[in-house]
């Protein structure tokens, strides 16, 4: 009998997990940076990529964006559609894969998901399970093909505090849920749903995500 | 028995977190103070200078078999001047934290290092907004929160952490 990889897999370090997963928006940013350096004639005055990275190596042509600082996040394309379509197309890519391996374990249950509101649910409880090892707070309905979903401590952005206050936490946690709804979006897509998901953050660190697709149940 | 004030030293050697406390005589008046207001001050430069010169010479003094011994043996943990003492915690990422009290308060070694195990890491390393460099070039001094620990989270949660010890005031 051949070992199943869910079960002899073994964990993940969650802090190195978050820790990376915190990486994603600063460095999608500096993809967005770097291609518009390279099609600007002016730019492109970064240093020769191919050096490895200094305390001192510029990351990106942001102003003093250097490495363990913050200072990419003030970039005026933190909210640019291209940085947060990128990541959003990250989460999906991720949502398609991980249904897949979450998946194929629950077909020899017998379960079967046809049912919208059961796919629901199996995002609620098995993708958020695997995900966040927790799971979704709430799930609403109006059964004309939204959903809510609720997460009361979301944890991607439970520990973002910004410096600058309030308000300056929920712009910059609002660009990271772009993965989550990516994601959810990637699950849903391996089922044949086609949706639009969206998230906003309630009272923080709670989100709320709002999915709309185009099946009546 | 009471704490007056709060610093952290980066490893170069910039002072980014100074929290003082007020106390005064009447009750409900604790928490009061200053944050970040004293970071550049001459105070907490001659205090970084004083642990510094404490802290090397205080490698010297003993030898021990190995190098990584004397370290442990020698290292600074309080000196006292006056009414006051001076508590001194290094991580290995060189980040010094010190705490003044008086000179009632014999060791501080626990607290220091629950705020740096706990309080630092939670709300600094693992808080994606907060740098965890805080050196800045020159240039770059228009924005006051930069180059010091100003996030709220860290402020509130060491403030309620300190002021519930029975040696606060």
């Amino acid at each position: 009998m051949t070992e199943d990889i869910l079960d002899t897999q073994s964990y993940v370090n969650n802090s190195c997990l978050q820790l990376l997963l915190q990486e994603l928006v600063p460095t999608s940013i500096r993809v967005s940076h770097r291609l518009h350096d390279s099609t600007s004639t002016t730019g492109a005055s970064l240093a020769n990529s191919t050096e490895p990275t200094q305390a001192d190596t510029q990351l990106s042509s942001v102003r003093n964006d250097l490495p363990g600082t913050v200072n990419v996040l003030e970039s005026s394309l933190l909210n640019n559609d291209e940085v947060t379509l990128r990541i959003e197309t990250y989460g999906y890519s991720l949502g398609l894969k991980l249904a897949e391996v979450l998946l194929y374990k629950n077909t020899t249950s017998g379960t079967k998901l046809v049912d919208i509101l059961d796919i629901m649910k199996f995002v609620c409880r098995d993708v958020w399970k695997c995900l966040y090892n927790k799971q979704m707070d709430n799930l609403r309905t109006n059964h004309r093909g939204t959903f809510v979903l609720v997460d009361n401590n979301y944890k991607l952005i439970q520990k973002l505090n910004s410096p600058k206050g309030i308000h300056d936490t929920l712009a910059k946690s609002r660009v990271y849920l772009w993965l989550p709804c990516g994601i959810i979006r990637g699950i849903l897509s391996s089922f044949g749903i086609e949706s639009n998901v969206t998230a906003e953050i309630t009272s923080f660190p709670a989100v709320t995500f709002n999915i709309h697709t185009g099946i009546n149940n | 028995m009471t704490i007056y004030s709060f610093y952290i030293f980066d490893r170069h050697c910039n002072c980014i977190y100074n929290r003082e406390f007020t106390h005064l005589d009447h009750a409900n008046a604790s928490g009061v103070g200053q944050v970040n207001k004293n970071n550049d001050s001459n105070a907490s430069k001659l205090l970084f200078g004083i642990l510094y010169s404490l802290k090397t010479i205080s490698a010297k003094l003993i030898d021990s078999e190995s190098e990584a011994e004397t370290a442990v043996a020698n290292a600074l943990k309080s000196f006292t001047i006056g009414p006051y003492r001076a508590h001194y915690l290094e991580s290995l990422t060189r980040l010094k934290f010190v705490l003044v009290s008086d000179d009632n308060i014999d060791n501080l070694q626990a607290i220091l290092w629950e705020l740096y195990s706990v309080y630092y890491i939670r709300n600094v390393v693992h808080n994606g907004l907060s740098p965890i460099e805080f050196k800045q070039s020159d240039d770059f001094k228009e924005n006051e929160t930069v180059g010091k620990i100003s996030n709220s989270g860290f402020i509130t949660e060491t403030d309620q952490f300190l002021q519930s010890l029975r040696f606060f005031n």
